[in-house]
This record gives structure tokens, sequence and C-alpha cells, in this order.
């Protein structure tokens, strides 16, 4: 951009250098001492406290993932579950919706803008959700509690603004001459036209739905249908949920007396939070895209 | 929007909704699951918010429950430090989040956009926005890390300098600052995307005249970077208004491990509410009613103000 005179190295931008790469460290480090910490040895934490240069290494910490295997493995089986169904459920109605609020020859459109900027303006509170999910709707320790409520105004808003802005009206309208309907041109026009838009807000909500807690702290209190983020919950003061929920025999129980305790807490949240840091890169450059149509009105 | 009502002069007579509707019946139907999902999940339970007037028990549902005036209001308002204390928190940490998140996005946002080695600022930003994607339970974790009484890293630090370690967990007086912190740790990166999208939307041009003019680095960010930058802080603080009786319990709830000790400064509305739900089955539920009916209406009338005003400094921001 500017700055195109001064092309020698100077103070300024030095400091800033220094300043932002420091910030984006700070950023970082405390991402790194969780996985450091999946590495110590108890002793080591014991003695020395949490720290980035820990006395003893060891890979116990995931050695004893692997022996509550089970409740792990089920528990990101309903965590998958609920990212993948509740995020691609979510994008596709929601486009649906914006594609039709797009639709200049649609005059239902006004009323359900406003149907839908209701929703935006005034809530029920989480109380009132809860007696109305829990008492009216049954829908606790139901899996669809986790998948259904997801449908959101904003996400429709910018659907509707990506739409009109990307996808041309004569685009739709020879189309529609050459006789498709309405819900073909939806999918083989218009859905691949917003790509960009599907997988920027399609990352956010699934996002969303990999670190959501308060949904499954709530409805959720049979074991088997616990999420990731329930057990990383009760794990918090010591593993001995994960003990308990186990029937261990002697042998087993005699090992996990022995388990690393804080190494094996800190290795099932680097393996809880690992996949976002992996999926990441992939998606930087669309929702980067997402949040700037977003504010931006059509 | 305008666009619809500029065809009508082509001669095409205006139809009436009714056959208008019928023609557009496949688009009827593809607004339909989100327009049930909506009256299921956001409107039904706004018609719930009439718990606050009665005597919820769970075996009579909502609407079978004794109507109760205002007494869930009464049994509020007579708990006057409690819900002095909520409202203080949840405005007071809106209002200091605010106001700090919003001068270290634009500081951040200005900072990027002034280096000129665009790789480092491409990948250093990717790096700081990492911390938005971690669960506020991996947050709770890493803030232990830090805090933990015995083991954390601020403890320890203490006790080499030959200090005496704080119990965090049980001093109220240290958390505006420690969650301050964690916030802003974890939403600057991600935060700053709009100023730096709205800055990288700069005409070159006014750089040039400025050099021209022989305007410093300095004087160029003060008058036509941050002069740019107004009306985007302005729609972005307007839009947050809303949420000025909400709180995230991710930060409130579990970073402060719910410990009671730290009530005082970190209790907020959500976090009370949530606190009711959870343990189920007891008799404060009439003022958790109470409170949330004020919280939504407070809501509501600070977004239709923060809109009333978006639409006079700029309506085409206004929502409605």
């Amino acid at each position: 951009m500017g700055n195109r005179t001064v092309k020698h190295f100077s103070a300024g931008q030095a400091v800033l250098y220094v300043v932002l790469g420091l910030f984006a460290v700070t950023c970082l480090l405390p991402m790194i001492l969780v996985v450091i910490a999946s590495f110590s040895t108890d002793a080591s934490i014991y003695e020395k406290g949490f720290s980035f240069f820990p006395t003893g290494w060891t890979l116990d910490g995931y050695k004893y993932i692997g022996k509550f295997g089970d409740q792990i493995v089920r528990a990101y089986g309903v965590t998958l579950f609920e990212t993948v169904i509740g995020s691609v459920w979510t994008i596709l109605l929601c486009s649906m919706f914006g594609y039709a609020l797009s639709r200049s020859t649609f005059r239902l459109r006004n009323a359900l803008t406003v149907f839908l900027l209701i929703t935006m303006l005034f809530h029920g509170g989480g109380l009132s959700e809860f007696i109305i999910k829990s008492n009216i709707y049954h829908l606790r320790n139901n899996l669809l509690v986790l998948i259904l409520p997801g449908v959101g105004a904003y996400t429709c808003i910018v659907m509707r603004t990506f739409i009109k802005a990307n996808v041309h009206d004569s685009l739709i309208e020879s189309a529609k001459i050459d006789g498709a309907g309405e819900f073909y041109i939806y999918v083989r026009i218009v859905l691949p036209l917003i790509k960009p838009v599907l997988a920027a807000l399609g990352f956010m909500e699934a996002i969303g739905h990999w670190n959501q807690w308060q949904t499954s702290y709530l409805y959720m209190s049979e074991p088997n249908l616990s999420t990731l983020q329930q057990i990383l919950m009760r794990i918090e003061n010591g593993m001995e949920y994960l003990k308990r929920n186990m029937n261990a025999s002697p042998e087993l129980a005699k090992q996990l007396a022995q388990m690393p305790s804080v190494a094996t807490k800190m290795a099932v949240l680097a393996v809880v939070t690992g996949p976002i840091i992996i999926v990441y890169p992939f998606f930087q450059k669309y929702f980067i895209k997402g949040i700037t149509i977003g504010a931006v009105k059509g | 929007m305008s666009a619809g009502k500029k065809k009508v002069p082509y001669g095409v007579k205006q139809e009436s909704l009714l056959r208008n509707t019928w023609k557009n019946r496949t688009l009827v139907c593809m607004v339909l699951p989100v327009v049930i999902l909506l009256i299921l999940f956001n409107y039904v339970p706004m018609f719930g918010l009439l718990v606050a007037f009665k005597n919820f028990n769970y075996t009579d549902g909502i609407l079978h429950s004794p109507w109760a005036g205002f007494q869930n209001f009464k049994f509020l308002f007579s708990m006057k430090d409690l819900t002095i204390r909520m409202l203080r928190n949840t405005v007071g940490y809106y209002l200091l989040f605010t106001a700090v998140g919003t001068v270290l996005n634009v500081v951040l946002a200005l900072g990027l956009n002034q280096c000129r080695n665009k790789y480092f600022t491409k990948y250093s930003h990717a790096v700081m926005i990492l911390p938005t994607f971690i669960s506020f339970i991996a947050v709770t974790y890493i803030v232990e890390c830090f805090l933990n009484h015995t083991n954390g890293m601020l403890n320890q630090m203490l006790q080499t300098f030959g200090k005496d370690p704080v119990r965090w967990y049980a001093e109220a007086k240290y958390w505006p600052l420690i969650l301050t912190i964690v916030n802003v740790w974890k939403g600057t990166g991600y935060g700053a995307v709009l100023y730096l999208s709205a800055l990288s939307g700069i005409d070159g041009e006014l750089y040039e005249a400025a050099d021209l003019d022989g305007a410093t680095g300095w004087q160029k960010v003060r008058y036509i970077d941050i002069p740019m930058l107004v009306s985007m802080i302005c729609i972005v603080t307007l839009m947050g208004v809303g949420g000025i009786m909400s709180s995230n319990t991710g930060l409130f709830y579990q970073v402060t491990k719910d410990s009671s000790m730290l009530y005082e400064t970190t209790q907020t509305i959500d976090t009370y509410v949530l606190k009711t739900l959870v343990k189920s089955g007891l008799n404060d539920f009439g003022p958790s009613t109470a409170v949330t009916m004020f919280q939504s209406v407070v809501g509501c009338m600070a977004c239709l103000a923060a809109n009333a005003v978006t639409r006079k400094v700029s309506p085409e921001n206004a929502l409605f």
C-alpha cells in the first residue's frame, strides 16, 4: 500500500516487526506450553511447575490416552457427528434461505427479512430456551439438540448478501428461460458460485460445534453421548472421571494409579484441540473473506 | 432491494402477493425449513419468557404453572446486593471489553497495515487469529497452567523472586485484569480482520498525494488511516451494543472455574442463570426468570437504539 518512497529499512519498521512478532509469539506460546506439558513428567511439574523447559520428558501422557480408548473414541464420534452434520445442514438450509431472499421477484422476501431480523433483536434467553427444549420438545439426551438449533439470522443474511453480489440476476433469468426451476438453479448455478462463502461460514459453524460445551453440559447427562469438550470439562480437576467410567481390571487399575495425571490431562487437551489447528490453515483465506462480507450490508 | 422496485415501470403489472407467492412456491419450500427452525428455537422461547410471571415447576410446564404476577421481580430486587453485582459486572465488562478491544483491534490493524513485508503480515496475523478458534474449556486449562496455586507458572515466578504465592482462584481483585488479558489474547487477532480489510480498501492515490506533500509515515496514519477507520469503528461498536446485557459464559463460568470466591468481580447475569439451570430443582428459579426477562428487554431496546443511531450516522449500514 503506502510508504513506497522509503525503501530502506527504517527504525520504525524494525520496532513494528518486533512488537508484532512479540504479540504473535504471545498468542502461540500458551498453546505450546500445553504441548510441552503433555510431554512433561509429573515429577517435573510438581517440582518446577508448568514450564517451557521441563526437567523430564515422557510419552506416557499419550500412552495412557489409549487406555481410556473407548470413552474418548466415542466422544470423538459424537463430536464429529455433531460438527459435520450440524454445520452441513445449517449451511445448506441458510444458503437456500439466502437464495430465496436474494430473488428480487419473490415478494414474500421483505416479510421474511423482518421475520429474520426480529430473531436478531429479541431473544428468549438461555433459561426460557432450556425450559422449552427440555420440557416441551423433550430434547434431553437427544443428539438432535446439538444439531437443530444452529440456524441463525446472521448466516442467512451473509448468504443473501453474497449471492446478491456474486450471482448476477441475468444469469438466473437466462437459466429460467432455458426452463430451469428455482431449485435446479440453486443447486447447479448458485451453489458452485458461492463456494467461498460456504467454506467460510461452514468453517465458523464447524468450529462453533466442535468447541460448543454449554449445550452438552445442559442437555446431555448420558455418558455415551458426551462430546469431547464435555470430557475435558470432567477431567479438569483430575483423571478420576475417566477412571471411574471404565470397568478396569485390577491390573489396569494398578497401571492407572501410576499414570502421570497432568501430562495425560494435557495430552487429552492436545488431542481434542489439535484437529482445529491442523484444519485452520486450509480455511484461513476463506474465513477472512467471510467476516468481511458479513460487515457489508447489501 | 431497490432493484425490485425499479422494475415496475417496465410495464409489468404488480401481481398480488398471493399470486406471486404461488408462482414462487419452490422458493417458499426452500425457505420453509429455516422458518420452521426459527419458530421452534427462536420464536417459541420468546413466549417462554412468560415464566417470569409464573411460579414455574417442571411437572406443570410453562402453560399450566400458576401465575405469580410480579412476585419473581420482587424477589429479584429484594436480593439487592446480588442483583446490583450481576448488573454491574455484566455491563462493566461489556464496556471494558468494548473499549480495550476496540483500541487494540484498531492499533493491531494499523500496525499490520504498516508492515512492508506482506508475508510477515499474513503469517503473523494468521497466528494471532488462532486463539479465537480454541474452545473456552481449553482456555480454562491454559489459564490454569499459569494460575494454579502450586504448579502455576506465575506462582513459580513469584517464588523465585522471593514473593509469596497468590491464591489466584480465591482473590477476586485480580480477575478484571485476568479476564481482560484472556479476552485480548483470544479476540484481538480476529477483531483486527475487519479494520485491516477496511484499510486495504483505501485508495493508493491518497498515500501518493500525501507523499508528494512530504507527509511522514506517522502523519499518513494520523490523517489518512485513522479517519478512514472511524466509520468502521462506529459500525462495529453499534452492532455490538445489543450484547450489553450478555456475557460469554465460557469466559465467566469456565475460565473462573465458577469459583464462588470470585463472584464479586466475575458473576454476570448469564453465569447466574447458567448456575440456576445446572443445579435444577432449586428454589431460586424465580429470580432467574425475572432476570432473563430484564436481559431480553434491555438487550432489545439497546439494539433498537443502536440501530436508530446508525441510521442517522450512516444509513447504508443500519440493520433496518
